[in-house]
């Protein structure tokens, strides 16, 4: 460590830490000492299953670490349960899911079930509530049910509640992991405004963007502790990959290479009059005829050839969600119609299911669909609905398994809770391959991943394309992006058309495009 | 043919936001008062004092500036049922010794004892629907939770466990959503797949029904049990403890809302009482 | 001790939560052969019992009895749902599912857990069955007849009839499901893949 760390003001310390989950063998932790001082911005990064979040979760007892290894402010053991509400009340942690980490049902009552806990009076409270939603930009939606606050919004509600209760140290699981980039970008200023406020940050990422803003990087591989530095030295190092991180992310040479040759590829097939999909002025609007009604998408009139790869981008709320579960008949146009290979969605006669095994859709961050106890099975399912039986069905489930690199013989019997981020997702991308599918519709293929896991499932897709399959994924990552022949660029309903060839900044800022992603992205690009 | 949207179902929501002194009543008051008028309306037969009851309903969703044709919507879905309780009890009524025929059609003989019957159980449903579709139109979720909290308050010293039951209502309606979401999530994924899955079950039979229903069933509670584990991470992390706790923006009764509380448990006892000596008179 | 409060709150809210949601969409009752729907809506109940123990299990049992209650007045599918416009049918019933699924789950419990499971699941569902219709032969024996066009005093033959046509598949599924559910939650997967049998 390069800080001379004075005893009086070290937050954390962490004296060979080890850790092992009840019911399993491997380390989740191995030996791992670190001491945190006041007011520092750390970041924890590894990659899924590195044992970050373990690390994070042990410091604040939610798991058990073992009697002594970890002291809190000098005196506290998280190990010990009368500790526990000392240690809580100086380390907050925000977690990776909005949703799932809020109590409350409106919005000030969220703030206040924190300040509850520690029997603060009522008039304190009050200050405290104002003061926080005030600093977060939550004035407005005080009285607001929570669920009705966008994912970035109840991120900072979540951050707000933290807050209030007036912590030393505030730990952020992944926090960004599930925000579209400006909901991501507002949250990363708020850490950096927080820490300036002397509130000492955990940052535990496996972006190495987000990393890079903090001032010590602390790097886990496999439960061990690898690497504690600062940023630019950890960029710097050659052996990155071996950890499955990489420097801030640049769009490598070799893959834009091979998207290239794709391209002379679908050259030949868009000759052919087919289109996979088109759609002809199509409106949906969610909860139709109830008081809920929301507008989605407005008159959307698109095509996507057949053999190509396409990317929509837009923020969240943009509707591209909307699209691709039109496209796979999920959700059924309100007005206009799409045709689907050559078949309408409006026509009555029409079987829904043979249109939607012909281009399944891979939802947002699948792994959370997975269903069946076992591995083998949950890749069975999509080959077993389009009748395949016996050998030719083993078959089908091997080579999909294969594929995505999770061996059949050592994969079949495992249980899909079990397995690591990077391999549930690589599952779910398994169990649609099997189907042989025309098309395949992507929403996110890479969220929340690490950038090593991230790309390994990218390449997955583009291998798909080149057997002439039809790609469309939406994405927030305007890199990614840069892999399809053509953008679509949603915003507020409306998509616009942007060709890999053309030069589209100034189109795209003309046409209202105001998600500042995409223009950042278009600006890097040209 | 129609969209998976599982969140058409929810059952909250009907909240309509007004800025009446039915709205700003204490929820606590709000909650005694439905829970008597239930107990009066599956207690008590007497037709006059149904029907009072829903005039009473009416009035106040009047005062509240709900529109009637709000609350008449959400008896359409009984209007079926009531038209077959209607035929059953033509078909199987029995005039006894005492009864006085109104119309003879034929074999049909439609009697005031069977009006009787007919029109207190068709008052039953609608005064039912109506008390529940005012509450629901007044009250919000959070409301609710407030009013349950406050009516268990004086037993809260006795055991920490009060208030957790409190805490679990509360969650309760939090997870709805969330559950909700979860069904369509683990729904679209298995259609995307081929799954035959149709909201339309009745019409499918028993057997295929239990096709698309099993492989979803476990899933979505084993999926909801995981959510729940992850929200009991984050009530930890923010010191959730059942004693020892403040309360913000704790109700407090005004003095006419005490009475009122008083006469919402007094009131269906003093009827329920009278209704039973009369008849024993 | 705080801890394990917070987890039988979640634990239980969430059993509630998928009681609503079975009961608002359907999900929780199966249509059967003859125009009678079995239920899983007990379900939830003998999970929470088994995790969390008897008021756990009353708790979600009251909800699923609240439900059971709401949907009969506000949305029936048949005359006979009429009759649980009564919270001593509807309601009373279902408060002992919990109890007894966890005497059972606890009594069996130590040796062999998976059968202590499935016995729970089966005495939980039994509960349920005997309770309901007993209730509803004392309360409306003479509305029932009515409802079915039977004689009154056929009905505790017909209820009997109802106990072995629904009770039986109700209680299979109970403990299929049951064993899945609590044995996911838990972790535990034993055995090989389907897929294994087609190789």
């Amino acid at each position: 460590m390069k800080q001379t760390i004075q005893s009086n003001t070290v937050l954390i310390d962490i004296k060979k830490l080890s850790f092992v989950y009840p019911e399993t063998d491997a380390y989740a932790l191995r030996d791992v000492s670190l001491a945190i001082t006041r007011g520092e911005y750390v970041a924890i990064c590894g990659a899924n299953g590195s044992g970050k979040t373990t690390l994070g979760r042990c410091l604040i007892g939610l798991c058990k670490p073992p009697v002594g290894t970890i002291t809190i402010n000098g005196t506290y053991d998280p190990a010990s349960e009368e500790n526990l509400f000392a240690i809580r009340t100086t380390i907050g942690m925000v977690f990776q899911s909005p949703q799932d980490q809020l109590v409350a049902s409106i919005v000030e009552e969220e703030v206040a079930f924190g300040l509850e806990n520690l029997g603060i009076p009522e008039e304190i409270m009050e200050y405290r509530i104002t003061k926080v939603l005030d600093t977060l930009g939550l004035a407005e939606v005080r009285k607001r049910p929570c669920r009705f606050l966008s994912a970035g919004q109840q991120q900072r509600l979540a951050i707000a509640s933290v807050l209030a209760m007036e912590p030393a140290c505030i730990i952020f699981d992944e926090a960004t992991a599930m925000i579209d980039p400006s909901g991501r970008n507002s949250i990363l200023e708020i850490m950096d405004e927080l820490n300036a406020q002397g509130i000492t940050i955990v940052h535990i990422t496996h972006d190495m963007q987000e990393a890079a803003r903090a001032r010590r990087v602390i790097v886990m591989n496999k439960g061990n502790m690898v690497f504690d530095g600062l940023p630019d030295a950890l960029f710097a190092l050659p052996h990155l990959k071996e950890w499955r991180l990489c420097p801030p992310f640049k769009p490598s040479k070799e893959k834009k290479h091979a998207v290239i040759n794709n391209d002379a590829a679908n050259k030949k097939i868009t000759q052919a009059p087919d289109n996979a999909f088109e759609f002809h002025d199509v409106s949906f609007n969610y909860l139709k005829h109830t008081v809920f009604e929301t507008k989605a998408l407005e008159n959307i009139s698109i095509t996507i050839p057949r053999g190509s790869i396409t990317a929509f981008v837009g923020a969240t709320g943009s509707g591209k969600s909307t699209a691709l579960q039109l496209m796979n008949l999920i959700l059924i146009p309100g007005k206009g119609y799409i045709k689907i290979f050559e078949t309408c969605s409006n026509d009555k006669k029409i079987s829904l299911r043979k249109i939607r095994m012909r281009c399944p859709l891979v939802i947002q961050i699948p792994e959370r669909a997975l269903f069946e106890n076992f591995a083998g099975d949950e890749v069975a399912y999509g080959p077993r609905m389009q009748g395949y039986k016996g050998k030719a069905l083993v078959e089908r489930v091997k080579y999909a398994m294969e594929k995505v690199g999770l061996p059949y013989e050592l994969y079949r019997d495992r249980n899909p809770r079990k397995l690591s981020g990077g391999e549930r997702r690589k599952l779910a991308l398994a169990s649609v391959i099997a189907m042989d599918a025309d098309a395949y519709l992507f929403d996110e293929p890479t969220a929340s991943l690490d950038p090593c896991s991230a790309m390994e499932i990218m390449n997955l897709i583009l291998e798909l394309a080149e057997q002439g399959k039809t790609i469309v994924f939406a994405t927030h990552n305007m890199h990614y992006a840069d892999f399809a022949d053509t953008v679509f660029c949603f915003d507020r309903g409306h998509a616009t058309e942007y060709l890999k060839e053309q030069k589209t900044c100034a189109d795209c800022v003309t046409a209202g495009v105001n998600t500042h992603s995409v223009v950042e992205f278009l600006h890097e690009k040209y | 043919m129609k969209s998976i949207e599982f969140f058409r179902n929810i059952p909250f929501g009907q909240y309509i936001d007004n800025d009446t002194f039915l709205h700003r009543l204490s929820p606590a008051v709000k909650i005694v008062w439905v829970f008597m008028i239930i107990v009066l309306i599956t207690g008590i037969n007497s037709l006059v004092i149904l029907l009072s009851l829903l005039i009473i309903t009416f009035s106040l969703a009047l005062l509240a500036r709900i529109n009637p044709n709000f609350i008449l919507r959400g008896l359409l879905p009984i209007f079926g049922i009531v038209v077959f309780i209607i035929i059953l009890q033509l078909l199987f009524f029995k005039p006894t010794g005492a009864d006085i025929a109104i119309i003879t059609l034929g074999k049909l003989v439609i009697t005031k004892n069977l009006i009787v019957t007919l029109a207190g159980i068709i008052l039953r449903f609608v005064d039912f629907m109506t008390v529940v579709t005012l509450f629901t139109a007044i009250t919000t979720e959070a409301d609710t939770v407030q009013g349950i909290e406050y009516l268990m308050k004086p037993f809260s010293k006795y055991s920490p466990w009060v208030h957790a039951f409190a805490m679990t209502i509360n969650i309760t309606f939090r997870f709805v959503p969330i559950v909700i979401g979860e069904l369509e999530l683990i729904v679209k994924a298995q259609v995307s797949r081929g799954s035959s899955f149709s909201e339309k079950k009745l019409f499918t039979g028993p057997i295929k029904a239990i096709k698309d229903y099993l492989p979803l069933i476990v899933p979505v509670i084993v999926r909801s049990l995981d959510k729940a584990m992850l929200l009991g991470d984050a009530m930890d992390a923010r010191c959730y403890r059942s004693q020892g706790r403040t309360r913000y923006r704790a109700l407090k009764h005004t003095y006419m809302e005490n009475i009122l509380l008083y006469l919402g448990f007094v009131l269906p006892v003093a009827v329920l009482v009278v209704s039973f000596v009369k008849k024993i008179a | 001790m705080e801890t394990k409060m917070v987890r039988t709150i979640v634990i239980t809210a969430v059993l509630s939560a998928l009681s609503i949601v079975f009961a608002v969409t359907s999900l929780g009752y199966i249509p059967w052969f003859g125009g009678i729907s079995i239920t899983i809506m007990h379900i939830p109940v003998i999970v929470a019992a088994i995790l969390e123990g008897p008021i756990a299990g009353t708790i979600v049992g009251l909800v699923f009895g609240l439900t059971s209650l709401l949907k009969a007045a506000s949305a029936p599918t048949g005359p006979v749902d009429l009759l649980f416009v009564n919270p001593l049918v509807s309601v009373l019933p279902r408060l002992f599912i919990g109890v007894v699924a966890w005497l059972i789950f606890t009594a069996f419990n130590g040796k062999i857990k998976p059968l202590a499971v499935a016995c729970s699941a089966f005495f939980g569902t039994a509960t349920n069955t005997i309770l309901v219709l007993t209730m509803l032969g004392l309360t409306s024996a003479i509305r029932l007849a009515e409802v079915i066009g039977i004689n009154v005093n056929a009905v505790p033959k017909t209820l009997i009839g109802i106990a072995w046509a629904n009770g039986v598949p109700e209680a299979i599924g109970s403990i299929v499901i049951t064993l899945a559910v609590v044995f996911g939650y838990w972790g535990i997967t034993k055995g090989k893949a389907k897929i294994a049998k087609e190789e």
